[in-house]
């Protein structure tokens, strides 16, 4: 064993392996382009409550399609309002082997494609290529670094949902629930979904992460005289609600204003809350193992009439509230 | 509120080929374990690579606010998954290290293996940015918020325990 000097210090470094290098080279090039492409996962979980919204709103059309906008019912959302569901009924449906998106997924025609998110160095920029005034939060926690979030804009996207009640029937015969009845004339009805830009905004302090979503309300037309509450509790069925719980919760929702959101009791909590004035949806998510560190993050979604917002990070609920009564 | 445009893009294939040795071998001085070194080198760029917009040019070189990144994903790796070593550990130290190294290298990384977990944490973290990735004393200042005089101080105490010790 040599003498401990200056060369022997350095004795331990040597060159990383090449196909590790070629890996994570590869995994940062994908990284970008999921970063820009990828909300958080309580993002994505809103994304697909409001397609499950969007879709059942579909089922309740008339047997009568409005050709003008003026016999147009419609859907914005101003409210937001959390449905607790019973994880196991979830997985019921999962196990059932039943494929809703495949069953779906005919009946869906894209009008107009949102594509994916494009980078702006500014919120002033994207708020430019959006559309509309990016509010932003005048308070951060100390110690981060609000000039200069990541910005991404998201496209107006539209589609056209056209019902299909054998399809309808299918998924209920599927689920043993026998309990409903699928209206009569629905066939051929359809609802237009449409969504407007989007703006994200992500701001980084060491591991923790705050992103905030903002955008005018998506919009359902539909044909007016739509019996909401009826369609709306035939998802609720399928959700795994009984009979008298689905009927309920579906008779206390003004369905053209309110965007429901299900929250699986075991992976996260939820309160309604007031931000800027207005009522709020705060979902906090549990951390696996729960007890002292029992959250693993939060989401609050509000809407001023016009746009909705989310609002979501690894910070304490509290603290997201306090940054969203600053927006402006 | 005023809005400022991030820095001038940099090149970030130059920035890889560059930096990716200096911060695999700052993990790998304090890890022997090629999986978690990987890991963790993976972890600092992917982290460097979202941040990279709020990069700086004006207020750090780029090595320096990388390492940076690399010492706050290490403390955070370390503190849970590596002990204070007691002296008695560097008896019966296996050898590790790839095969061609002769054997009085091998023995010399094994001896240095085994030795630096005996020091304290903050020891070893200099020791890993100093000797792992190469960072001057300035450098070193920078990330750990030690002054520079303080930690020439250190390193030239902690080199010398190590002597005592070897």
């Amino acid at each position: 064993m040599s003498a401990l000097d200056e060369k022997t210090l350095y004795c331990l470094r040597r060159s990383p392996p090449e196909d590790f290098k070629r890996t994570l080279r590869a995994s940062l090039l994908q990284q970008n382009a999921r970063a820009a492409a990828g909300p958080s996962r309580l993002m994505r979980f809103a994304a697909v409550v409001v397609a499950c919204i969007a879709l059942a709103g579909a089922f309740s059309v008339p047997s009568v399609r409005a050709a003008a906008r003026g016999f147009l019912d419609m859907f914005r959302v101003v409210h937001f309002a959390a449905l607790p569901v019973d994880s196991s009924s979830l997985q019921r449906l999962r196990d059932s082997g039943l494929n809703l998106q495949g069953l779906l997924s005919d009946q869906v025609q894209v009008l107009e494609k949102a594509g994916p998110p494009a980078s702006y160095p500014t919120p002033a920029a994207a708020g430019a290529a959006a559309g509309f005034h990016v509010e932003l939060p005048s308070w951060m926690p100390v110690g981060w670094d609000t000039e200069a979030p990541a910005v991404w804009v998201t496209g107006p996207g539209s589609a056209r949902i056209t019902a299909n009640a054998a399809r309808l029937a299918q998924i209920l015969a599927s689920l043993n629930i026998n309990d409903v009845a699928v209206p009569q004339g629905l066939d051929g009805r359809t609802a237009t979904v449409r969504t407007s830009p989007a703006v994200r905004v992500v701001w980084q302090h060491e591991r923790q992460r705050v992103e905030l979503v903002e955008s005018p309300s998506p919009q359902v037309d539909f044909p007016s005289g739509t019996d909401l509450p009826a369609l709306a509790e035939i998802g609720l069925r399928i959700m795994g609600l009984s009979r008298n719980d689905a009927y309920r919760f579906a008779q206390s929702i003004d369905w053209r204003s309110t965007l429901v959101m299900p929250i699986p009791a075991n992976v996260a909590s939820f309160r309604q809350v007031t931000v800027q004035g207005r009522s709020g949806l705060l979902v906090e998510a549990a951390r696996a193992g729960g007890g002292r560190r029992g959250k693993a993050g939060a989401v609050v979604f509000w809407s001023d009439g016009n746009r909705v917002f989310a609002l979501s990070g690894s910070l304490g609920a509290e603290q997201l509230l306090e940054i969203a009564q600053t927006l402006q | 509120m005023l809005w400022r445009s991030p820095a001038t893009e940099l090149d970030w294939n130059a920035v890889f080929t560059e930096q990716l040795p200096r911060v695999y071998n700052y993990f790998g001085y304090r890890l022997d374990n090629e999986a978690d070194i990987q890991e963790l080198t993976s972890r600092t760029f992917e982290k460097a690579w979202r941040a990279r917009h709020r990069y700086r040019r004006e207020l750090a070189g780029f090595a320096t606010w990388l390492l940076r990144i690399a010492h706050n994903v290490g403390v955070d790796h370390l503190r849970l998954a590596r002990e204070y070593a007691p002296l008695e550990a560097l008896e019966n130290t296996p050898v590790e290290g790839a095969p061609e190294i002769e054997h009085e290298r091998a023995s010399d990384v094994a001896r240095l293996r085994a030795l630096i977990p005996t020091l304290p944490m903050r020891e070893q973290e200099l020791l890993a940015l100093k000797y792992g990735a190469g960072a001057n004393n300035r450098e070193i200042a920078s990330v750990t918020g030690l002054s520079e005089s303080n930690v020439g101080t250190i390193l030239h105490r902690t080199v010398q325990l190590l002597r005592d010790r070897w």
